[in-house]
C-alpha cells in the first residue's frame, strides 16, 4: 500500500469513526445528565 | 398518550437505520472508486458540514419543537395554503418507497438464494435475467411493503424501536466482518490502495464535487423530512445536536466499511485496477446483483459470505424503508387518521403503485432518476422554512440542543445550501440534456423530472387551495 493512500484511509477513518464515537459520547452524556 | 421511543438508544438506532441504506453498500464504494479516491474525501466531507449536518439538524429542531409531520410543519411555518410544499417533501418519500420497496424485495431474495440456489454463483447474469421475469419481484415487493406496514402499524416503539433495535447493531457488526475479512483476503489490500490513494488532479473537475454533494445528500436522508418524523417521538432528555451528529458520521462510517468491503473484494479476484474500475463502473444493479455473486464464488464459504452480505444489504434497505413509510403515515396520523388504517392504506398504495417498477428496470430507473433528484429540491424547501422562522430557529435550536451550533446551521441552512441547489440541479439538468432531453417518456431526461414534478405539485396545490377554501 502506497503511504499516501495509508494516510487518507487513517485520516478518513479518523474523521468519521472519530466524529461518530464523539457524537455517541456527547449523545449517551446528555441523557445521562439530563440536558434538556 | 403521546408515541414515544422508550429506550434510551431506540432514537438513535431507528435513526441510523434511515440513513444507513443501498446508497452506502452499493453506490458509494462506485462513486468514490472513480472520482478519485482519497481526494474525494475532500468534498465528500465538506458536503457533510455544509448540506447533511446542518440540515438534519434543521429537520430535528423542526420535528421536535413543532410535534408535527412535515406538512403540518410546512403548514405552521408558512402557512396553511403553503402545506403544499410539505405535501412535495411527503410525496417525493413516497416516490421513492413504491421503488425502493422492491429493491428491499431483490434483497431479501438474494440473501435466500445465496443459501439455497447454486444457480447464483455458476451464472449470474442468467440467474438474475431468471429472477426478472419470474414473479418473483412482484412476490417480493409485496412481503417487504407489507412486513414494514405490519411493523409500523404496531407503532414507534412497539415496532420500529424493537425492530431496529435488532437490525442495526447486525447491520454495523456484518460490515465489520465482511470489512475486516477483505483486509486479510490476498489483493485485498490492493483494494484499499486504489480507493484511498488520492489523485487530486480530478479535484479540478466540477463533476467530482457535485458527486460528492449528491452522495451526502442521497445517503445520509437530509433534506428528506424523515429526521423531522422520528424527531417527534424522541426522548426529552437528548441533544439533537449530538443525536444529528451520529446520524451522518455513523452514515459515513458505513459508507467507508462498505466501500472497503466491495472494492477489496473485487480487487481480490481481478488482475488488473482497469478490470476492477470496469466492474465497479457496471452501476449499482450490475456490481451488486451480478459481480458480487461471481466474486464471492471464488471464495472458500461462497455462500456464507454472500448471505452476509445480501443480508447487510437487506437490512439496510428495510430500515430505511421503515422510516419512509413512517413518515407518510405520520402525515395522515396528523390529518386524524387512526395508525393502523393509515398503514394497511399506504402499504395498499405503495404495493400498487410499486408494481411497475417491480415489472420494468427501466420505470424503476425513470424513478430513481426523478425522485432522487427531488431530494435535492427538498433540501432547497428546508431552507425556505429557516428564511421564514428568522430569529425563532434560534429559539428552537437552544431548547433542543447544548451546543452553539444555531449560528452555523442558521447561515448555511439560509444562504450556502440555496446555492448548493441551483448548482446541482442546473449541473444535473444540463449534463442529462441530451438527445431528446424535451421526451417526457424517455428515462433520464429533464422533461420527464420537471413533467412528473410538476404534475405532484400542480395536484398538491390545488387540494390544499380546495381544501382551505371549504
Amino acid at each position: 500500500m502506497r503511504p499516501e493512500a495509508l494516510v487518507f484511509m487513517l485520516i478518513t477513518l479518523g474523521i468519521c469513526g472519530g466524529g461518530f464515537l464523539w457524537a455517541l459520547y456527547h449523545h449517551g452524556r446528555s441523557q445521562d445528565e439530563g440536558k434538556n | 398518550m403521546k408515541e414515544k421511543f422508550k429506550s434510551k438508544w431506540g432514537f438513535i438506532l431507528a435513526g441510523l437505520g434511515m440513513a444507513i441504506g443501498t446508497g452506502n453498500i452499493w453506490r458509494f464504494p462506485r462513486v468514490v472508486s472513480s472520482n478519485g479516491g482519497g481526494a474525494f474525501v475532500i468534498p465528500w466531507l465538506l458536503s457533510l458540514f455544509l448540506w447533511a449536518l446542518p440540515l438534519i439538524f434543521l429537520e430535528y429542531s423542526l420535528g421536535k419543537n413543532l410535534g408535527m409531520g412535515v406538512v403540518g410543519v410546512f403548514q405552521e411555518v408558512l402557512g396553511k395554503r403553503k402545506g403544499f410544499l410539505g405535501g412535495f417533501v411527503a410525496a417525493v418519500t413516497a416516490g421513492i418507497m413504491f421503488y425502493y420497496s422492491v429493491v428491499t424485495g431483490w434483497a431479501l431474495f438474494y440473501t435466500l438464494s445465496s443459501l439455497f440456489s447454486s444457480g447464483l454463483f455458476s451464472n449470474p447474469e442468467g440467474f438474475w435475467k431468471l429472477f426478472q421475469r419470474s414473479p418473483f419481484p412482484l412476490v417480493f415487493h409485496l412481503l417487504a411493503i407489507f412486513s414494514v406496514g405490519y411493523i409500523v402499524s404496531r407503532g414507534v416503539s412497539r415496532g420500529i424501536e424493537r425492530a431496529t433495535t435488532v437490525m442495526v447493531p447486525s447491520l454495523f457488526l456484518l460490515l465489520m466482518l465482511l470489512a475486516l475479512r477483505v483486509v486479510f483476503l490476498p489483493g485485498g489490500i490492493k483494494g484499499l490502495d486504489f480507493l484511498f490513494y488520492p489523485d487530486f488532479t480530478k479535484l479540478s473537475r466540477p463533476g467530482v464535487w457535485i458527486e460528492a454533494l449528491s452522495q451526502a445528500a442521497w445517503s445520509t436522508g437530509a433534506g428528506w423530512g424523515l429526521v423531522l418524523t422520528y424527531s417527534i417521538y424522541a426522548p426529552k432528555r437528548e441533544d439533537g445536536f449530538a443525536s444529528s451528529a451520529v446520524l451522518v458520521f455513523g452514515d459515513y462510517t458505513a459508507s467507508l466499511l462498505a466501500a472497503i468491503a466491495v472494492v477489496g473484494t473485487i480487487f481480490s479476484f481481478t488482475p488488473s485496477p482497469e478490470r476492477a474500475g470496469k466492474i465497479l463502473a457496471s452501476g449499482n444493479v450490475g456490481l451488486t446483483f451480478l459481480w458480487i455473486p461471481r466474486l464471492f464464488s471464488h471464495l472458500p464459504l461462497a455462500r456464507f459470505f454472500s448471505f452476509l452480505f445480501f443480508l447487510s444489504l437487506f437490512l439496510a434497505a428495510i430500515s430505511s424503508l421503515l422510516s419512509l413509510m413512517e413518515l407518510e403515515v405520520r402525515v395522515f396520523v396528523d390529518m386524524g387518521m387512526n395508525r393502523k388504517r393509515a398503514t394497511f392504506l399506504i402499504s395498499a398504495v405503495a404495493f400498487v403503485l410499486g408494481i411497475p417498477s417491480a415489472l420494468s428496470l427501466n420505470f424503476l430507473n425513470n424513478q430513481d432518476w426523478v425522485w432522487g433528484l427531488a431530494l435535492l429540491l427538498n433540501g432547497f424547501l428546508f431552507s425556505i422554512l429557516i428564511w421564514k422562522l428568522g430569529g425563532r430557529f434560534f429559539i428552537f435550536a437552544r431548547k433542543v440542543t447544548s451546543f452553539s451550533v444555531g449560528r452555523y446551521v442558521h447561515y448555511v441552512a439560509k444562504y450556502v445550501i440555496p446555492l448548493e441547489f441551483a448548482v446541482l440541479f442546473l449541473w444535473w439538468m444540463t449534463s442529462s440534456a441530451k438527445g431528446k432531453f424535451w421526451d417526457p417518456l424517455r428515462v433520464y431526461s429533464p422533461a420527464t423530472v420537471l413533467f412528473q414534478w410538476g404534475a405532484v405539485i400542480i395536484i398538491l396545490w390545488l387540494y390544499f387551495k380546495f381544501k382551505e377554501e371549504n
